[in-house]
């Protein structure tokens, strides 16, 4: 209890509350500019309007696109929520309706699932509750949450990539660099296969070890540079989106609590004007400390016991999503079983391919069905390589089947993949009625193992 | 502990990063990629898309022959040989054929003969490209023409007239495919990622080769084999679904199809960059092109009766066909670092 209650007054600790505004604006300008540029791409219809098919998260099937021009309205809402956080306008209220009106869209169809989206929607759940107003000092626990969620990222990412593959072979990286020859600059580099090796090591090393140099004063300035060359190359290399902006906005939230409040004094001081709050008889250089000045008090109520509880519960589960994989037996990058919401980034190649064969037991008659001529591109894509989507698809040839006149049909699947250059191979048990087996967390014995 | 300032180990570290930042931009560069796109464009894809025109010309002035003598043999046998040139070229069916939207009009199937002779009954005394123009695909094109080539009676009156018609639709075509080739693309692609106006990467070039040649096959197992199988529907087999009926030349069309796959896999083609990573994925792709090849033969060359008469054997070549396929749309793709169905969302 007494151990307890210390900690609570430790995590209420008055820090400058300039850099979670700063994380707060910056992180609304990103989400305001990706919706924009999301709905410029004509992603709006292609993968939430014109689909007639979504594959249905576990639990979250009743999470469905608004009919008509709904989901247009949706992102217009999303951007405006997206502004009002990065402007600071109400920004609790702004978090909590960028969250619902965001998740709500990812929660649609599990084809458009990516880490950074899943990303985003944390730290927005983190933002309903963190105070980000600027002018105002925060609790140490605001800071430190939003540090350790960034830091898990980097932190599971750099431990899924302990693996052989990863390691041993250099795969993917050697396939996808090789991919790049052409790149500027680099592109003979890359066509070596020693440079996939060197850099598959250095990005496990990387992805392990920089939010703790982020949070030293001595190694955060190398460690930031390193940390914008790593993303800056992959948005260059990769279609990864928003990712690196996202990852490298974040990162700002291990630099001190008033770097904002220190940059633009450099900045007022560069251009020789007055700073505010500037004391001839305070080095320039030297952070602030509680009592400094009205930004940061001396003293603020301890953290609530239901605060710490609620940090302590989201933190557990953002540490046992990663792990849940464990649980599973086989190779979850093959399986991806426990792989969702488990920072599995640019992990594994894997393409696909998968048809059904769908059988009458009443007649006997066996229809043979290619799924991409009802799918997006996208959807087929992911799909064919996620046995639960092939699972959710052979529910839902059942029930068309079913509303064709034909109830109790069979539903096999022909699924191949290649995954991290080996040589293809069947995915899926041929011989196992999907339509008869039921969705759940429970492990799927109907995946074949991974190919050695 | 040493910072950053004052690591004297910088200069070296700044040396290294320079010398190996030289080394890259002065080392050997990889050409494989491009050396491959190269012998596509200028040795394969122009030269056939060039033969595929010529023979669309061959085929207009055999079937004018055919309004004016009666004999309808010159131009069907033209037919046959322009469906052999487009069976090939199918492997490499991206660029100009899907920009200028020409596939439809030339190979829509399945043909509906009361559409075409609706359109002929419709007709002005003076059929031009426009009226053409004007038609629904499943009104012209190759199938359209092989309808009234193949089919009874030999056309004559204002039915040759129509058929005259499509065929100088057909050889317009031909010739604007041929001619973007000629003029753009086949540059374009030799000279991707290199200053390409449509491929920014030599990747992207590699793409869209690998894509054309997964479409190519998927065409064949699904459109040419899983639908008159009764495959798609669960019903009986249906000769009447086969391509190219009339002229009962589906067993020849698949057959060139595997023709244009070989072309664009073979030589120094992309088996030129399987054969350096994957010398094993390389020989099962052999392999099973062989193997499909055998199934094919095994088939009797009536495709339309075969499908009822010798279901199982249709059946393995759609399944070895199929096979190659997935050969190419995985393992390939993912040796090569292929982007498939060329799909521009995001990923991580």
């Amino acid at each position: 209890m007494h151990a307890s209650s210390g900690l609570r007054r430790a995590l209420a600790r008055p820090v400058d509350g300039a850099a979670l505004a700063a994380f707060r604006a910056l992180f609304g300008a990103l989400l305001l500019i990706g919706s924009v540029r999301f709905a410029a791409r004509g992603w709006i219809a292609s993968m939430y309007v014109d689909p007639g098919y979504h594959f249905p998260y576990w639990g979250f099937a009743w999470v469905r696109p608004w009919p008509g021009p709904g989901m247009y309205l949706h992102f217009v809402a999303l951007a405006l929520a997206a502004l009002a956080l990065a402007l600071g306008l109400r920004p609790r209220l702004a978090a909590l309706a960028c969250f619902l009106l965001f998740t709500h869209v990812e929660l649609i169809d599990k084809a458009a699932y990516l880490n950074h989206y899943y990303f985003v929607s944390v730290v927005l759940l983190l933002l309903i509750f963190v105070p980000t107003r600027g002018d105002r000092p925060a609790p140490a626990w605001a800071l430190y949450a939003l540090r350790l969620q960034v830091g898990l990222v980097y932190c599971f990412a750099g431990l899924a990539k302990l693996r052989g593959d990863w390691l041993l072979r250099a795969q993917p990286l050697k396939t996808w660099l090789a991919a790049h020859a052409d790149f500027p600059l680099l592109g003979p580099l890359f066509a070596r296969p020693e440079t996939a090796t060197i850099m598959s090591w250095a990005g496990a090393a990387f992805d392990l070890t920089v939010p703790f140099l982020l949070l030293h004063p001595r190694t955060r300035p190398p460690a930031f540079a390193a940390l914008l060359g790593f993303h800056a190359l992959t948005g260059m290399l990769f279609p990864i989106g928003m990712f690196p902006w996202l990852m490298s906005a974040s990162a700002l939230i291990f630099f001190p609590p008033d770097w904002p409040r220190r940059l633009r004094a450099r900045l007022l001081r560069a251009l020789g004007r007055p700073v505010p709050g500037d004391s001839p008889h305070v080095p320039k250089d030297r952070p602030p400390v509680p009592g400094d000045s009205p930004h940061v008090p001396k003293d603020m109520p301890p953290l609530s016991r239901a605060g710490l509880a609620a940090l302590t519960l989201h933190f557990a589960v953002q540490i046992a999503l990663p792990l849940r994989h464990h649980l599973y037996p086989g190779d979850h990058a093959w399986s991806e079983e426990g792989y969702r919401y488990a920072w599995h980034v640019m992990l594994v190649e894997k393409t696909g391919t998968v048809s059904y064969r769908v059988r009458d037991p009443a007649s006997g008659r066996v229809f043979v069905v290619h799924p991409e001529d009802a799918l997006t591109a996208q959807q087929a894509a992911q799909m064919a390589i996620a046995p639960d989507m092939i699972l959710d698809y052979a529910h839902h040839l059942a029930a068309q089947f079913a509303a064709r006149g034909l109830p109790g049909v069979e539903v096999r699947a022909d699924a191949f993949v290649a995954f991290n250059g080996r040589a293809s191979a069947r995915l899926i048990d041929p011989a196992i009625d999907l339509a008869r087996e039921r969705d759940g967390l429970r492990s799927r014995p109907w995946i074949l193992p991974a190919p050695p | 502990m040493p910072t950053m300032r004052s690591c004297p180990l910088r200069p070296v570290l700044t040396a290294l990063s320079l010398g190996t930042l030289l080394f890259a931009a002065c080392g050997p560069a990889d050409s494989a990629r491009r050396d491959l796109l190269a012998y596509l464009a200028d040795e394969v894809i122009e030269p056939r898309q060039a033969e595929l025109a010529q023979a669309a010309v061959t085929l207009a002035g055999a079937t004018r022959s055919l309004c004016s003598s009666g004999e309808p043999g010159p131009a069907r046998t033209a037919w046959l040989a322009l469906r052999a040139h487009w069976g090939v070229t199918a492997a490499f069916a991206f660029g100009p054929v899907i920009d200028q939207a020409q596939a439809g009009p030339l190979d829509y199937w399945p043909v509906r003969s009361d559409t075409i002779e609706a359109a002929i009954t419709g007709a002005p005394a003076a059929i031009d490209g426009a009226y053409i123009d004007g038609l629904g695909t499943s009104a012209k094109g190759m199938p359209a023409l092989e309808y009234l080539l193949f089919a009874p009676p030999t056309p004559t009156g204002p039915r040759c007239d129509y058929a005259v018609a499509l065929a100088d639709d057909i050889e317009r075509r031909c010739a604007e495919i041929a001619a973007a080739w000629h003029d753009e693309h086949a540059e374009a692609l030799r000279n991707a990622g290199h200053g390409s106006a449509v491929y920014p990467s030599e990747q992207a070039g590699l793409d869209a080769v690998v894509n054309a040649t997964i479409e190519n096959l998927y065409r064949v197992v699904k459109t040419k084999l899983d639908r008159p199988l009764g495959n798609l529907t669960g019903s009986d087999p249906d000769g009447s679904l086969v391509e190219s009926r009339f002229s009962d030349n589906g067993h020849n069309d698949i057959a060139a199809n595997l023709d244009g796959f070989e072309r664009a896999y073979v030589h120094e083609g992309l088996a030129s960059l399987v054969a350096a990573k994957n010398p094993d994925l390389d020989q099962r792709i052999v392999d099973q092109l062989a193997t499909a090849r055998i199934a094919l033969t095994a088939v009797p060359r009536s495709l339309q009766d075969a499908v009822v008469d010798q279901r199982g054997a249709v059946q393995t070549l759609r399944d070895e066909v199929d096979a190659l396929r997935r050969l190419i749309k995985l393992d390939v793709a993912s040796l090569l670092g292929v982007t498939l169905s060329l799909s521009d969302n995001d990923g991580d």
